[in-house]
């Protein structure tokens, strides 16, 4: 077992040299086997889902580099004129930490808003996600979906998300109809 | 031991390949034109080592649910999905399932369209204290029959059923799921279709709910049946384990990685 294992650290080593610099999809591999963003890929769900949201807590977060930011952060949290609390994706507003009603948000404290805020919105549904996490293992095991991409568990459970119409077209049998049809079947692929 | 023999053939290119990394590692993507045929040939050639020698004939000897756990052989092969062919990944996927069928009758459930109460509810009603393993089938996870409809045989009745329940929780007769806030945003703001489970569906009703809906996307994986649910990458994420919110889990990652290698 300890041979194999020493097998696959060499393997891995050199795939991961090779394909480091390889497009597109093994840029990911890249950045999560050195962690460069890994923050920022959560960060970055919360843009898939609320887009607005995310400008706002990362402008809030923004470090004073030059006047024009400064200006900028300490103009949205005039206008936020806001308590330690966040309205979540389905309008519920919740405070961000004890007593965060009462806690007003200042120029001194946006960064600690802006962190609580993005934790908050991230798990906001955690308890919901838990109880369909529990009924999907009561019935497949977690591990056994452990080296799956999302996307992957995405097209088993929906279906690929593009039809391929030539598969389709190869794979169907027209059954009945005259001889005359035939220009029927063309056209109907024609407008698919 | 054969991709070490094929690291010394090609150890050159390999440095080549590292240095440019090294020295560019955000743009690892612009010199993706120029590679020599024979470095792909040979990246591909070691992902199928990796795959066919390794990986395939291995799967069932590493316990994949410490894939959490850093330092575990789990959580390394866990990090490095990407790397593992789809095929690998099925087959392992349906190697983990056929252990589990069961050889139990299917329930009939039985549904009332013209009911008030939503096919949902109704579903939950009937299923909900039923345990999973009753479920566990390869082509149907059970019979529907629906009250007061002719059908012929079970199939048709069965994905309609399903089909229905999709329809209701992405509508706002069963108030599961929301569209997310981009819905409404509307210009280039991305998935502005998709729904999210609401935060504030708290109830018992609505966890045990969210529960049959874990089951219906097990069942989707158990019988091929396609689900017609729109979803954004952060529902899917953690099913498969794809969360990693800590700094500390970035760095425990790195320093993972180099004293494994």
């Amino acid at each position: 077992m300890r041979d194999w294992c020493t097998v696959l650290g060499v393997a891995g080593r050199l795939a991961c040299k090779q394909l480091a610099s390889a497009p597109l999809r093994w840029l990911t591999l890249w950045r999560r086997c050195f962690g460069c963003v890994v923050q920022r890929v959560d960060a970055e769900d919360l843009r898939l889902v609320d887009a607005h949201a995310f400008r706002l807590l990362r402008q809030l977060a923004e470090e004073d580099v030059g006047g024009a930011d400064a200006a900028e952060s300490a103009l949205l949290v005039e206008q936020l004129a806001g308590r330690f609390e966040i309205s979540l994706s389905d309008g519920a507003v919740v405070p961000l930490c004890r007593g965060g009603s009462d806690r007003p948000l200042t120029q001194e404290n946006r960064f600690e808003f802006s962190r609580l805020a993005l934790e908050t919105r991230l798990h906001e549904a955690r308890a919901q996600m838990d109880a369909i996490r529990s009924g999907l293992s009561s019935l497949v095991p977690p591990s056994a979906l452990q080296l799956l991409d999302w996307r992957e568990l995405e097209a088993l459970v929906t279906g690929p998300p593009e039809i391929d119409l030539a598969l389709l077209r190869e794979h169907t049998v027209c059954r009945g109809g005259d001889k005359g049809e035939e220009t029927v079947v063309e056209r109907l692929w024609e407008v698919l | 031991m054969a991709a070490e023999d094929s690291h010394a053939l090609t150890s050159a290119s390999v440095h080549a390949a590292t240095a440019r990394q090294e020295a560019d590692p955000a743009g690892c993507t612009s010199h993706a034109n120029t590679l020599p045929l024979a470095l792909v040939r040979f990246r591909l050639s070691i992902l199928l080592v990796l795959n066919s020698k390794l990986l395939h004939p291995m799967l069932r000897l590493i316990d994949l649910s410490l894939a959490h756990v850093p330092g575990t052989l789990a959580h390394t092969l866990a990090s490095w999905r990407e790397l593992v062919c789809e095929d690998v990944k099925y087959s392992h996927l349906q190697r983990v399932l056929s252990m589990a069928t069961t050889a139990q009758e299917k329930l009939l459930v039985v549904i009332d369209r013209r009911a008030k109460r939503p096919v949902l509810e109704q579903l939950q009603v009937q299923l909900g204290r039923v345990h999973a393993s009753r479920l566990r089938h390869p082509d149907m996870a059970f019979l529907v029959q629906f009250v007061g409809e002719g059908a012929e045989g079970f199939n048709g009745p069965y994905r309609e059923c399903l089909s229905s329940v999709c329809d209701e929780l992405q509508s706002a007769r069963v108030a599961l799921l929301g569209l997310c806030p981009n819905g409404s945003a509307g210009g280039t703001a991305p998935n502005q279709d998709k729904f999210i489970p609401r935060p504030s569906a708290d109830t018992p009703d609505s966890m045990a709910a969210f529960q049959l809906l874990g089951r219906l996307l097990g069942v989707a994986l158990w019988t091929s049946l396609r689900l017609d649910l729109h979803m954004p990458p952060c529902f899917w994420k953690p099913l498969v384990g794809q969360v990693r919110a800590l700094i500390a889990v970035c760095l425990s990652v790195r320093l993972r990685f180099f004293v494994f290698l």
